[in-house]
């Protein structure tokens, strides 16, 4: 597939610098250009969703303008913070309320997670013993869970909140025990010949060498939870940027619909984009040869 | 006071197959050998090396270092790896401290910075020490391996090819280097070496012992290397002896070739 970066390479052509010796300014020109060519095709991109949109929207009346949905969301953002709007409580409210119930859920399952997949993927027994009941679980929706947790505990939010965590729960064992499955020979041979100690191999080697995986099981169980918590919260209907969009659509206020789906999308991409950073902050580097 | 390697015999299954790769290997290794391991993959010199290092465990046969029979890995046997084996996230020095420190507990973290600088210095590597291995070249990397090893002091040094990923000038400095290291800075008396090179097998060892596949049996000959120490590159090619031992080693293992054909 063609990058973005050699596409414009190719259009841009003879006007690149020279590659080898490329001069300070040009270096800034082509940032500059590599910046304007990504918000370019994003634009591009945007523009082409955008216009289905709006075409959908002109044979199906009902269904908001994409410009009707972008002055709600405007409309929204400027009193995101009020606790009372014509339109409900301010939608950074709702939304801190999903992401507290989120946050709460995954911290959980961070806890559980990490030394359960620790445990599952550095012995061959325990796998044996757990791999069966994780992959019958692993496929049930979470929404299934959410009923017996509200028999379990006669507490709705709560409820909420155990639903996260099963949800995030499987990402972060499946990818803590296939890291801690994978820790190079080396490593281990190292800690082996030397005769490193439990507290040094832990720092040196286990967690230095799983952490790459736990962070990817993270960023997924963080994305699917994200996705799950508005499902969850229309079926809670207690608060929340997933209630919201419920709520709106019985009082027939459809754009706001609309501009909450981009609100949850826009908050999925600020999650998703710190779990990716994190995960490069903690990639293994190579040793050359 | 030596390494005694009796009857050491080793199974692996091969596509189904079950092929003895140690076939009843005896060799003892008195203190202060540099012993060279050669011969054709397959041939099971690094298997040799592993249950020496007590990596792998044989299914007969046992390995004593100096009364002691061998059970697990441990520091008095240090092993340099042939893929430059060291933790990636941490800079040279702390590779070789971390496995001082860890290693000897008992000798205390003065002991372990003091040998980690020492070693780290004899290889030419303490501008470098803070870099870490991804930083280096391969070259680097394997000699701060070495530093590791010694740094240790085990009774044996393993080498499992320890210079076989590297280019030809750097092996070639790095095995004068390493012959240097073992004469005169370090208490590590014994060295068995698994290699390819012929060449390299002469230069350092005292001994070189031949490694064949079936049908020969494991161990086919053990060679001599009457070259007298200190030796340096020139030395060794203009001894009378070398040529004579190249030429058998060389016509030993082309007969394996042949029987493995």
């Amino acid at each position: 597939m063609l990058d973005v970066e050699e596409l414009e390479a190719i259009v841009v052509g003879e006007g690149s610098p020279p590659a080898g010796d490329p001069s300070r300014s040009g270096r800034m020109a082509g940032g500059l250009r590599s910046a304007a060519s990504t918000i370019g095709w994003a634009l591009l991109g945007v523009s082409v969703v955008a216009g289905l949109w709006a075409v959908a929207s002109w044979r199906s009346p009902n269904l908001p303008t994409p410009a009707a949905s972008w002055a709600m969301l405007r409309h929204l953002l400027a009193h995101a913070f009020q606790g009372q709007t014509p339109e409900g409580r301010g939608v950074a409210l709702m939304a801190a309320t999903s992401l507290g119930r989120v946050l709460k859920g995954f911290v959980l399952a961070v806890i559980l997670g990490v030394p359960l997949g620790l445990f599952i993927g550095s012995s061959q027994r325990a796998w044996k013993a757990f791999n069966p009941i994780v992959q019958l679980l692993r496929p049930v929706s979470p929404l299934a869970w959410f009923p017996i947790f509200l028999i379990a505990t006669k507490n709705g939010p709560l409820s909420a909140v155990y639903a996260i965590f099963v949800t995030a729960l499987w990402p972060i064992v499946v990818n803590t025990a296939a890291g801690a499955s994978a820790i190079p020979r080396d490593h281990r041979n190292i800690a082996k010949v030397f005769k490193f100690g439990r507290r040094a191999y832990i720092r040196h080697v286990l967690v230095p060498d799983t952490l790459p995986s736990v962070v990817t099981g993270m960023r997924l169980s963080m994305g699917v939870a994200w996705m799950v918590i508005v499902a969850v919260e229309i079926l809670l209907g207690q608060g929340g940027i997933g209630f919201y969009v419920w709520d709106s659509y019985n009082a027939g206020s459809y754009t706001q619909i609309t501009a909450a789906v981009l609100v949850i999308g826009m908050i999925g991409v600020v999650m998703d984009q710190f779990f990716l950073r994190l995960a490069r902050a903690v990639a293994a580097p190579e040793v050359q040869s | 006071m030596s390494l005694e390697i009796r009857g050491i015999r080793k199974s692996f299954l091969h596509h189904g197959k079950l092929q003895e790769v140690l076939r009843g290997i005896d060799l003892s290794v008195p203190h202060g050998e540099f012993v060279s391991l050669i011969g054709h993959s397959g041939c099971g010199k690094s298997t040799l090396l592993n249950v020496v290092a007590g990596l792998t465990a044989a299914d007969g046969g046992e390995v004593v270092l100096d009364g002691a029979r061998v059970t697990e890995p441990g520091p008095d046997r240090a092993m340099v790896f042939q893929s430059y084996s060291l933790l990636p996230r941490l800079s040279l020095i702390d590779n070789v401290r971390v496995a001082a420190r860890e290693a000897r507990r008992e000798r205390g973290a003065a002991w372990a910075d003091e040998v980690s600088e020492r070693y780290l210095v004899a290889v030419g590597l303490w501008e470098h020490k803070d870099k870490r291995p991804g930083q280096v070249s391969g070259g680097m990397a394997q000699r701060a391996a070495v530093a590791r090893a010694f740094a240790v002091g085990p009774k044996v040094l393993l080498l499992d090819e320890p210079f076989g990923a590297l280019d030809a000038l750097t092996r070639a400095r790095l095995q004068i280097q390493l012959i240097e290291l073992w004469g005169n800075e370090s208490d590590t008396e014994t060295v068995l070496m698994v290699t390819h090179g012929i060449d390299e097998a002469i230069l350092l060892a005292d001994r070189v012992v031949v490694m064949a596949n079936q049908p020969f049996p494991s161990v086919r000959e053990v060679i001599e290397v009457p070259i007298p120490r200190p030796r340096d590159r020139a030395s060794v090619l203009e001894h009378p002896a070398f040529t004579a031992i190249q030429q058998r080693l060389m016509a030993i293992l082309a007969e394996d070739r042949l029987a493995a054909a």
